[in-house]
């Protein structure tokens, strides 16, 4: 199945696959010159949270230039913005992983701000919306009551305490009131669910942690192994690939980053027998088809032996990540985003039917439900 | 130039930025956008350095010949960095 992008959305994907690809370089000159609404260009990169490392990897392929002043103009501020955010961010990660060591927890530090502190070489580069700390489970009762006495509140907006602490692999989200900037901050204390099996254990991602500096301050984080894992099953457990093509660029990059120290045998084994293939497989296949991420195609095959995902499933799931990875809602207001992670979430957890295909499909062609989404659309 | 040996804020740091720096002072909540030989006269600013030794540093670093240029980049710089609250006494 070939998907047709609008020349933007090309032009897109074209310039962050230039990250790791030549060719892609050169489509990009080739397309910067022909017409482009730069307009719908900043909307579709800043709903994907993506706007500062595209104005950057344009910047880095000399290509800027071509943007019209105006949205030049945005594209800076913006880029400024997500560098303001993140400082701040990091002011507060330093102050949470202060007050927990002197507490006597220890802490790994995940996803954006590990990603942003070792693998993005510039502060602008990854948004972040909260900071993810991983603590052992038995330290859990003790970094929360050092957050309670600190001052932090809980976020309950979402769902009450007692959900997070059933449910969840993190508690409430805690957040401090007398900071500038409201940041929700996430203690985990594994990096999936409990209510989805397999159960995780956390020892090895324990055992492998390293420490970094990052401006002056030691923080740790996960091996790079783990952080792959990690990277995979948040995207392929949470986040279903459907506009959020983030984090398969922050597979790409990663993976780019670690390069030939990767131990993959080491991810091979934890895909083949926790089992965790399907949550693998499709990050890395995503991240390499789209975003030609260097993952070793024997290390996909191998992986992909243990997929249990069918011939027609995939390539549905394979057409709607590359042809919905990148929307903006409103310049597609009729299409269920919703629903169609719904289907990718079925494909992968492998509890796709075609009983549940249909029904889909009934519900995505009956005119009401059509008139409905029109009518949000058109209130959007 | 009022101080002799002009000394940044303690709280204010500098994070790199691409080819920029940034001076974020957490207390105000305000980002500054500085160029990178900003940035290294804010590094010699630790109230030891005198005026004169930030311009030898100067001279030395950037290759600078023209003596006047070099005092009025410098004043500028301070300036700007007195207006915008990131020194001590500012």
């Amino acid at each position: 199945m070939t998907v047709r992008h609008s020349h933007e959305k090309e032009f897109i994907i074209s310039c962050l696959e230039s990250l790791n690809c030549d060719r892609a370089r050169n489509k990009c000159n080739a397309m910067i010159s022909g017409s482009l609404d730069w307009l719908a260009i900043f909307r579709t990169v800043r709903h994907a949270k993506i706007a500062s490392l595209f104005f950057y990897q344009l910047q880095s392929l000399g290509l800027s230039g071509g943007i019209p002043p105006a949205i030049r103009c945005r594209f800076e501020r913006y880029y400024y913005k997500i560098a303001f955010q993140n400082i701040r961010i990091f002011d507060q990660l330093i102050k949470v992983t202060q007050l927990l060591a002197e507490a006597k927890v220890d802490v790994i530090v995940l996803k954006g701000a590990a990603l942003q502190a070792e693998v993005w070489p510039n502060l602008s580069l990854r948004e972040m919306a909260d900071i993810d700390l991983l603590v052992r489970s038995g330290d859990l009762n003790v970094a929360e009551r050092t957050l309670q006495k600190a001052g932090y509140l809980p976020m309950e907006y979402y769902r009450p305490a007692e959900y997070y602490r059933k449910y969840h692999h993190h508690l409430v989200p805690y957040f401090n009131p007398k900071a500038a900037y409201r940041l929700p901050i996430e203690i985990h204390h594994n990096i999936k669910q409990p209510t989805v099996p397999p159960m995780l254990d956390m020892y090895d991602f324990w055992e492998s942690s390293r420490s970094i500096t990052f401006n002056n301050s030691t923080l740790y984080v996960l091996s790079p192994e783990n952080l792959l894992v990690h990277l995979c099953m948040h995207v392929a457990f949470n986040k279903l690939f459907l506009s959020h093509i983030r984090y398969l660029i922050d597979i790409s990059h990663t993976v780019s980053h670690f390069a030939s120290t990767i131990q993959w045998d080491h991810i091979i084994k934890t895909a083949k027998t926790l089992p965790l293939a399907n949550y693998i497989y499709y990050p890395f296949y995503f991240s390499k088809i789209l975003f030609r991420a260097p993952i070793p195609q024997n290390v996909l095959n191998q992986i992909g032996t243990r997929v249990s995902v069918k011939f027609i499933s995939h390539h549905l799931l394979r057409y709607l990540v590359k042809r919905y990875s990148l929307i903006y809602f409103p310049e597609s207001p009729l299409i269920p985003v919703y629903k169609l992670k719904l289907v990718c979430r079925d494909i992968i957890t492998a509890a796709a039917t075609t009983e549940k295909f249909k029904t889909l499909w009934h519900e995505f062609c009956d005119p009401k439900q059509l008139g409905n989404r029109l009518s949000r659309a058109m209130h959007a | 130039m009022e101080n002799d040996r002009p000394q940044k804020k303690p709280n204010v740091h500098a994070r790199k930025l691409g080819d920029e720096w940034l001076l974020y002072d957490p207390e105000t909540q305000r980002l500054h956008i500085v160029n990178q030989t900003a940035e290294y006269v804010w590094r010699l600013c630790d109230g030891k350095n005198s005026l004169e030794k930030i311009k030898a540093e100067l001279r030395t670093r950037y290759d600078m010949a023209d003596e006047q240029q070099l005092h009025n980049d410098l004043t500028s710089i301070l300036n700007e960095f007195h207006q915008i609250g990131v020194l001590q006494g500012s």
